[in-house]
């Protein structure tokens, strides 16, 4: 499903992110990037998703070479896609209930459909009684489960996640891991970048990422 | 396939959220098509009086010097077309002068009437007034005469200026053909602009091209049809208020025919288009 062939991604000619890195996810897989701060996770992450090219190797992610799409092809993949952005990249104006359906309004799901998934999926993580309210007026871990809900309401194949608990307690913290390890049992594939070892409760496989470098698989 | 609510849902929160700033952009663009139409009104205006001939039936024929004025009078009474002929003797044509240019004019203070030729004055038959040209030429022709001259009105210096009204017409629709441009782009710009943050959130989780450019691109249909129809109800309207109360203007004042008025929403829309796309070709895209 995932699949990194000797990939490297520069920056400025000497600044390699990532170098030569290799790794095949299967589907269903479920994985958690491990490392420090500048390890290269983001960047593993935004090649993945289309956001950068590859300076050399090859992506390929659903079949498809990533770094030979055009760019409106990156968009249709990216639909069958999640991401928890480590900003959270909410719409800070829009209200709860607009910033979880937005997704599915893109994939052009009915009204009706839209109202009763986004309902369940507020309840689902006890955001309910705030749906009306504005994004940009929830608590940083309201903003996360928020994050987390828009990038798995339409069911996505693949999900990927950029610290998506690197700044929250440990109480929301468990609670989000806990929403991962259930769409892990639902089926979705999904990378999880972290610098923290904690929340690794049940996940199948770690892959240790350092200057750019995979050191474990 | 993006559903029509979607867009629409879009589309009212960027107007509700710069509701002025909307206004004021429609406004403009339903006044620059006020004042296109006004142009087409002119010169369909001019061209129709350039159809009115003659619009006035009275000729001066100048003498020339010791003319054979029984003469010319009888070859001026024998056309059909005249229905009076009036002597005026150079003393009469200097009073007139006076009259017209005021009595203390210095051009005309003290004026010698011998400067002046004698003249007829010449009255067409109503249903001559038309071939007014034809008959001076006539006229001008007798043995005698040395200068026909007549006055067309102001229907007359119109339909004289058709060529330069026509040119007028071209820099004024130029110029509002430009605003409109840029009212629109400006004003998608701007949108945008404020909505940025959305736009890149959204274009992250994969919205193609047509959901992000389909808002603006409905505002500017609403721009343009919206501004369009307005205004041909404001100037239709005003058209046939005129024509209510000067029922006299309806040999050169016409409504606008149902082929123009479409071409005039279909430009209006497909300016709006136009100007939308490149604002968002620019800020998107760009």
């Amino acid at each position: 499903m995932i699949n990194l062939e000797e990939v490297t991604k520069s920056y400025h000619d000497n600044i390699y992110a990532l170098r030569e890195v290799s790794l095949s996810i299967g589907r269903g897989e479920c994985c958690f990037v491990l490392g420090p701060p500048g390890a290269g996770k983001t960047t593993l992450l935004k090649l993945l998703y289309g956001i950068e090219p590859p300076t050399g190797g090859k992506v390929t992610l659903l079949g498809r070479d990533v770094s030979r799409l055009k760019p409106s092809n990156i968009q249709a993949l990216r639909r069958h896609m999640g991401f928890v952005f480590q900003d959270y990249r909410l719409i800070d104006s829009w209200t709860v209930y607009d910033n979880a359906a937005v997704i599915l309004e893109i994939l052009g799901k009915s009204p009706g459909y839209i109202r009763g998934r986004v309902w369940q999926m507020l309840k689902w993580v006890g955001l309910q009684h705030r749906i009306y309210e504005r994004a940009g007026d929830l608590s940083g871990g309201e903003k996360q489960l928020l994050a987390v809900i828009r990038a798995t309401i339409h069911d996505p194949d693949i999900l990927l996640a950029d610290e998506p608990v690197g700044s929250l307690d440990e109480t929301t913290a468990m609670h989000v891991m806990n929403m991962f390890y259930k769409l892990h049992k639902k089926g979705v594939t999904m990378l999880i970048a972290s610098h923290r070892e904690d929340p690794l409760i049940d996940f199948t496989r770690v892959i240790t990422l350092d200057k750019g470098m995979v050191l474990s698989r | 396939m993006i559903r029509v609510y979607s867009i629409l849902k879009l589309l009212f929160r960027g107007l509700r959220r710069r509701p002025l700033g909307s206004l004021f952009a429609f406004v403009a663009w339903w006044f620059a098509l006020c004042q296109l139409i006004l142009v087409i009104h002119a010169v369909n205006l001019a061209g129709q009086v350039k159809e009115v001939r003659g619009t006035t039936s009275t000729l001066i024929a100048y003498l020339g010097p010791s003319p054979d004025t029984r003469a010319v009078r009888a070859g001026v009474s024998l056309m059909e077309e005249v229905r009076d002929v009036v002597f005026i003797p150079r003393q009469e044509g200097v009073e007139r002068l006076r009259k017209w240019m005021g009595e203390d004019n210095p051009l005309v203070e003290g004026l010698d009437p011998a400067v002046l030729p004698d003249a007829f004055e010449i009255t067409l038959k109503p249903a001559y007034a038309g071939r007014i040209d034809d008959i001076a030429g006539r006229v001008r022709a007798i043995p005698g005469v040395d200068d026909v001259r007549y006055d067309r009105g102001i229907l007359g210096y119109i339909a004289d200026s058709y060529h330069e009204i026509l040119a007028a017409a071209g820099a004024v629709a130029l110029v509002v053909v430009v605003s409109l441009s840029l009212v629109i782009f400006l004003s998608i710009r701007v949108s945008i602009v404020t909505r940025r943050q959305e736009i890149e959130v959204m274009h992250s989780l994969g919205a193609p091209r047509s959901f992000l450019y389909a808002p603006y691109l409905t505002e500017a249909l609403l721009y343009g049809a919206g501004g369009a129809l307005l205004a041909l109800l404001a100037t239709e309207g005003a058209t046939a208020y005129i024509l209510g109360r000067v029922p006299a203007l309806h040999s050169i004042l016409k409504p606008l025919q149902a082929a123009e008025m479409a071409s005039i929403v279909a430009f209006s829309v497909l300016l709006s288009l136009l100007g939308a796309y490149l604002a968002i070709k620019k800020s998107i895209d760009g």
